[in-house]
């Protein structure tokens, strides 16, 4: 169930970035991941309804800055862009989660989702992330995109 | 006839993304007011006049469906169509939107040209 349902959410993620910032996502092994300089984000959102859980999303703020800038039509370091950073990835976050939800449970169910709250995270907690089982991790350009689903019936 | 549109998103991005899809739209536009919640949104609906509301449904302190239940409940504000832009995909929820008065729906992701038919077709109507 779990194993389909990250299925599901790989191919929403992948779907989402394409759609919404332009970007395409490659799933690689965690062990694969290229070196990531500067600051890094993290993102998280909790759904409850059918079934319940978290959806976590971690990258570089420059990959952040990437998708504000696709989104909007401008350069990544157009003015302005960098204070975008949290913002754009907590909503395509908020935006991966509901497409995700109706993907796995379909259209009739009600999921109740809370606001993504961002934080960033350090070097350390990044090698973390990368050993967490079930980690899905991708490479967007030279960036390295990690996301981590957790269910409970 | 210029158009009034109050904009609620708490994505400062999805806010200015909507803004240049207006712009770009050849939809004659008045005055455009933004809200990052339902609660900005009420404040602004009281001191001003708008034509439209387009507005998504999660957001912090108070959600888009708290606001349109708000605007329900108000002689004034239930007359102006809102346009919902949300991530939500449950027909059930969708359905009961729509029975409350929301004049249009449109899925994010979302492109200009989704915004810009949808805001076209509610604006004709009205």
């Amino acid at each position: 169930m779990e194993k389909e349902m990250r299925r599901i959410l790989d191919e929403t993620l992948c779907e989402v970035l394409e759609k919404q910032a332009f970007l395409f996502a490659e799933e690689i092994e965690p062990g694969d991941v290229p070196p990531q300089s500067g600051k890094m984000l993290s993102a998280r959102i909790t759904f409850a309804g059918t079934f319940s859980g978290t959806i976590s999303l971690y990258v570089t703020e420059a990959m952040c800055c990437e998708i504000a800038a696709n989104f909007l039509g401008v350069d990544a370091d157009a003015p302005g862009i960098s204070g975008k950073a949290p913002d754009a990835l907590k909503e395509i976050l908020n935006v991966i989660c509901g497409n995700f939800l109706t993907a796995a449970a379909g259209d009739g169910p009600v999921f109740d989702l809370t606001v993504p709250q961002s934080t960033d995270i350090d070097n350390a907690e990044w090698s973390k992330i990368l050993a967490t089982p079930d980690i899905m991790v991708y490479v967007v350009d030279e960036y390295a995109v990690a996301c981590h689903l957790e269910v409970q019936q | 006839m210029a158009y009034n549109i109050l904009l609620v998103d708490d994505s400062e991005t999805v806010r200015a993304v909507l803004m240049k899809t207006l712009n770009l739209a050849q939809i004659p536009l008045g005055e455009v007011f933004m809200a990052g919640n339902g609660r900005e949104a009420l404040e602004i609906l009281k001191e001003n006049w708008v034509d439209l509301v387009v507005t998504d449904l999660n957001m912090p302190e108070m959600t888009g469906f708290e606001l349109i239940d708000a605007m329900k409940n108000d002689n004034l504000m239930q007359t102006i169509p809102v346009v919902v832009v949300t991530t939500e995909g449950s027909t059930t929820r969708i359905d009961d939107l729509k029975q409350k008065g929301v004049k249009g729906y449109v899925r994010k992701p979302f492109t200009p040209e989704q915004i810009r038919e949808m805001i076209s077709k509610v604006m004709e109507a009205t």
